[in-house]
């Protein structure tokens, strides 16, 4: 009975949408003139259907913002591990769905559909499958790790129930099941195996799943949060050693390893490092963050004022020292900035200048 | 520290006054509970990188990165212009040389582009600073950006709302409940209006910066509704915890101010456009005040920038205003006040467009409520790249229309016989040095040479259209002229092969890649005289279309400036001002009329392209008979 109500009203959202669709313009954004006015609300009207109780709205469905939040509502209350066939029919029908309820944007005259219902329902029925198919790979994995890694990667629903069957098993693997899975990802040509060597991270803490994602061929955000949270996963050594790696060695990782390599504790980082980056045309502006952080703490300036006299004609030396100095941002360091310029340190005329609006 | 210290005595205050505290929602990629909302993929946190990522960079970072630009390039300049409720200096930036002048000597046009002016607006700041970024990494490109950076005066303001920003990504993955909701409201209605931490639009006066205090989380002035402009224009506008609230009197807030004192460093006389950079919806909005030429000038750019980015795979799609409605806004405060080409650029992701999913949709998310806001850390890139040269084609386009700085017409010898460039500021005056008679049947090479680069190449070193543009690549020359026997024009073929980024033949590129082009041609001897003595006057016409589609400036003696929302002194084919250009048809020669062809006198001129049909099938089968050359010249490049 249920089912066949929300079909309905499905339907009747259906051909809604089609009339509302006709009335937009063809290549641009709906404008907010093409909306009938019976589908224009305004954030006064939706926060008072939000707000009231759910048997009340029922009484008003009919209206596109009422039938709408009702819908989304009824989906996000779905149980994507235990759906009825009823309940998968009707996400499949909502996965159809067209937007019926608007509001203007607030900077311009382009409608903005308040809840999309579509999507909501798409996800549903990803989460679904990916549910269905945790049991199938968790089996794999009891019996065959390389399989397993193997058929993690085959679709995103199978990645993200590895992933739960991963997270789950969660102290359970042995050493070897773990080198086993990070082998298998590490070879593979499927970027999404990336996802799970992060997961071997962040579950096992597990290093060599960290070499493997930070040197994939791949490009990927995940290296960057990995990188960033090394230090909830390995020992200040292994961090040392990870960053060094990838501040000496990896371009596209460099700026951001040589900032998190300054993070280290004092007693792991070597300052050489830094140092040996503060010419470079390319990460010495990274260095120099990373060394301004821990001068604001030493105030000790005398290795960048040894830099900046010792390869006082190198363009990119001068900049990434002096960027050091006013990174600081201490009245120490912004003296110091002041005393250089005064002692005429510079040779540069334009870093002379923006040195002078630093200091004033 | 003492930010701190405020804070916690702050947080002590509340807690010690029993006053309530607001509950903290979390945004996850896949759970849902009564405190969290799945956006489908994972929300990006903010990494310590100077250099662009695959994702977003912490404040820290982006700011190290400009500062570092500043000090490293001559070519960029930082200056505080003012600090916001919390104290924090907020930095403008300028790209060019520092002498504020044109290589011809004219004061600068200056561009103004603002950046996160809304807190949560993440996009805006990346887009910002690979803007930043791309224009220093081509400073030596002798192309359009060592142009720029020679002619005009471009102003970045990367991060408007510092202290809005820095909340947003103190809480990268919370926000507080919305307004009028509590613990036991339904997550719908909990993350229905979320406004502080990751959700932050407005600024923070009298706003800690603990996101469960209850007490302040509303407050803010919305910095995108303080404007002179249409203030209050909006109900909501003048309610203190509204999300647009637009501030106790217009311009109120300091960070607008700072706004304000970076248009001064234009100065704000020579700014020619604005942009406030801002996600999302993947459009353009585009204020229209009552003035024709601006509109229709910023119409046509808006439609360029369009196009820029269609090309590569995205339809920012202008959403033009009506004609003198608008909101406080800051695009509709400097289209109003200063009459120049402004618009809001929402990034994407794409919100209206039929056929594409909404908001965090359409990367494969939930379609939450408000994930629109939240990018996915592996979009921003590309969405960086594709931006960054729409922009620069809009500085290139309003830096103003190109004109002819040179003519030279050197014979088959290697002799000049025809030299001629314009010299002077606002008004100039063309340098005639050589003006010997042509002689037809001759072969010459022509060169003509602009005050900007009129092409672009592709990796393979080829002439191509600027992304996305569809302009007119060779130019047009014709010789017209009377030599007593009816009006003449005759073309010269110019190919597109003709531009010069080196020297071929002993000629080059004036000061930038393909700003000049050179042809060889034979002059026609099939041009009508009535006697073989003497010599005929003829006018060398030239018209080009630049990268951007804007015709020359054909009387380059009075030099093209903005006013009043309009070109001022740029002239079309007749000679009238104008907003489109036209033909330059300054350059006056002669040639000898001994190797010409004797016509009778025509009664009614003709000519110019307008020859009667019949009258230009007689003149065919008498060349064919006569067995001359062609109407059309050969080009030899």
């Amino acid at each position: 009975m249920i089912k066949n109500r929300w079909l309905k009203l499905l339907c009747l959202a259906a051909g809604l949408a089609v009339f509302s669709s006709s009335n937009a313009v063809e290549s641009g954004p709906l404008l907010i003139s093409d909306v009938p006015a019976g589908q224009v609300y305004t954030d006064a009207h939706i926060e008072r259907i939000k707000n009231r109780d759910l048997a009340a709205l029922k009484s008003g469905a009919g209206d596109p913002l009422v039938d709408e939040y009702l819908l989304t509502r009824k989906i996000y209350n779905l149980d994507a591990d235990s759906l009825s066939q009823d309940e998968v029919e009707f996400l499949q029908q909502a996965s159809k769905h067209q937007a019926l309820a608007y509001k203007q944007h607030p900077e311009g005259p382009i409608a903005v559909p308040i809840f999309d219902v579509s999507s909501l329902a798409k996800h549903k029925l990803f989460l679904r499958g990916v549910y269905l198919k945790k049991p199938e790979l968790l089996k794999v994995l009891n019996t065959n790790v390389a399989q397993f890694a193997q058929s993690s990667l085959l679709t995103p629903t199978h990645t993200e129930a590895a992933k739960l069957v991963l997270n789950q098993s969660s102290g359970h693997l042995s050493p070897v099941t773990i080198d086993v899975l990070v082998d298998g990802y590490k070879h593979s040509k499927n970027s999404a195996s990336l996802v799970l060597l992060r997961t071997l991270v962040e579950s096992y803490k597990s290093y060599p799943a960290a070499a493997a994602l930070l040197s994939s061929e791949y490009d990927s955000p995940l290296k960057h949060q990995v990188m960033s949270q090394l230090r909830q996963h390995f020992s200040a050594t292994e961090r040392e050693k990870l960053l060094r790696e990838y501040a000496l060695n990896q371009p596209k990782l460099a700026s951001q390893a040589l900032i998190e390599y300054g993070k280290l504790p004092l007693n792991v980082l070597k300052m050489e490092v830094l140092y040996s980056k503060l010419s470079d045309s390319k990460l010495g502006s990274s260095s120099a963050l990373a060394l301004s952080r821990l001068l604001k703490q030493s105030s000790d300036y005398s290795a960048v004022v040894d830099h900046l006299k010792q390869k006082a004609s190198s363009r990119h030396a001068v900049a990434n020292g002096l960027l050091t100095l006013k990174l600081v941002d201490t009245p120490d360091s912004r003296a110091l900035l002041k005393t250089i310029l005064e002692n005429d340190s510079i040779q540069f005329d334009d870093m002379k200048a923006e040195v002078t609006t630093w200091v004033n | 520290m003492g930010k701190l210290t405020v804070c916690m005595v702050t947080s002590a205050l509340v807690f010690s006054s029993g006053a309530a505290v607001a509950e903290v929602l979390n945004y996850t990629e896949n759970t849902n509970s009564s405190n969290q909302l799945a956006i489908g993929y994972p929300v990006p946190v903010p990494v310590d990188s100077l250099t662009a990522v695959d994702g977003f960079r912490t404040y820290d970072s982006l700011h190290s990165q400009h500062q570092s630009l500043a000090v490293t390039h001559p070519e960029v300049r930082s200056s505080v212009v003012g600090q916001t409720h919390n104290n924090r200096d907020i930095y403008v930036y300028r790209f060019g040389d520092s002498n504020n002048q044109t290589t011809d000597g004219l004061a600068e046009p200056a561009f103004l582009i603002n950046g996160t002016i809304h807190a949560r607006e993440w996009q805006s700041p990346e887009v910002v600073t690979e803007l930043m970024e791309q224009l220093t990494e081509q400073k030596d490109d002798q192309g359009v950006v060592q142009y720029l950076l020679d002619n005009t005066n471009i102003i970045i303001l990367p991060v408007m709302n510092v202290d809005g920003f820095l909340q947003t990504q103190r809480f990268p993955t919370q926000v507080t409940q919305s307004p009028g909701t509590s613990a036991g409201s339904t997550p719908s209605q909990k993350f229905a209006q979320p406004r502080d931490g990751r959700m932050r639009r407005k600024n923070m006066p009298s706003v800690d910066e603990v996101l469960s205090t209850e007490g302040d989380r509303l407050n803010g002035v919305d910095l995108n509704r303080n404007g002179s402009v249409f203030f209050g224009v909006q109900p909501d506008n003048s309610v203190a915890t509204s999300l647009i609230y637009g501030g106790p009197s217009a311009q109120s807030e300091p960070e607008t101010q700072a706004l304000l004192a970076a248009a001064q460093l234009g100065p704000r006389s020579r700014l020619r456009f604005y942009q406030d950079t801002h996600s999302f919806s993947r459009v353009l909005f585009v204020p229209q005040p009552n003035n024709a030429n601006r509109n229709t000038i910023t119409n046509s750019i808006a439609a360029k920038f369009q196009s820029t980015t269609q090309v590569q795979g995205a339809n920012y799609f202008p959403v033009i205003d009506q004609v003198g409605s608008g909101i406080p806004s800051t695009a509709d405060y400097f289209a109003y006040t200063d009459l120049i080409p402004a618009w809001t650029l929402e990034i994407e992701p794409p919100q209206g467009f039929s056929g594409e999913p909404n908001g965090g949709a359409f990367y494969g998310g939930t379609g939450a409520s408000h994930s629109g806001f939240i990018m996915p850390d592996s979009e921003i890139a590309r969405t960086r790249n594709q931006l960054a040269p729409a922009q620069i084609l809009m500085f290139y386009h309003q830096a103003g229309p190109a004109y002819v700085t040179k003519v030279q017409l050197v014979d088959s010898g290697g002799n000049d016989v025809y030299l001629a460039s314009w010299s002077g500021g606002a008004s100039r005056n063309l340098n005639v040095a050589t003006n010997n008679t042509l002689q037809g049947g001759e072969t010459y090479t022509l060169y003509v040479s602009f005050s900007k680069p009129m092409r672009v190449r592709n990796s393979s070193g080829n002439i191509s259209q600027y992304t996305g543009q569809s302009v007119s690549i060779s130019p047009t020359v014709t010789i017209t002229g009377n030599g007593g026997s009816g009006n003449f024009t005759r073309a010269i073929n110019v190919g597109n092969n003709s531009w010069l980024n080196q020297s071929v033949d002993g000629f080059t590129f004036n000061q930038y890649h393909d700003d000049a082009f050179k042809v060889e041609f034979t002059l026609p001897t099939n041009i009508p005289v009535s006697s073989t003595s003497g010599n005929t006057d003829i006018t060398i016409n030239i018209a080009a279309q630049d990268l951007a589609g804007l015709e020359l400036d054909a009387n380059p003696a009075t030099s093209v400036d903005w006013n009043n929302g309009s070109w001022t002194n740029y002239e079309n084919s007749n000679g009238q001002a104008g907003i489109t250009g036209g033909t330059d048809s300054s350059y006056n020669l002669k040639v000898s009329n001994q190797n010409l062809t004797l016509s009778e006198p025509q009664s009614s001129g003709g000519g110019g392209g307008s020859l009667p049909w019949l009258m230009l099938i007689t003149l065919g089968f008498y060349t064919l008979v006569r067995g001359k050359k062609p109407l059309l010249l050969r080009s030899n490049s």
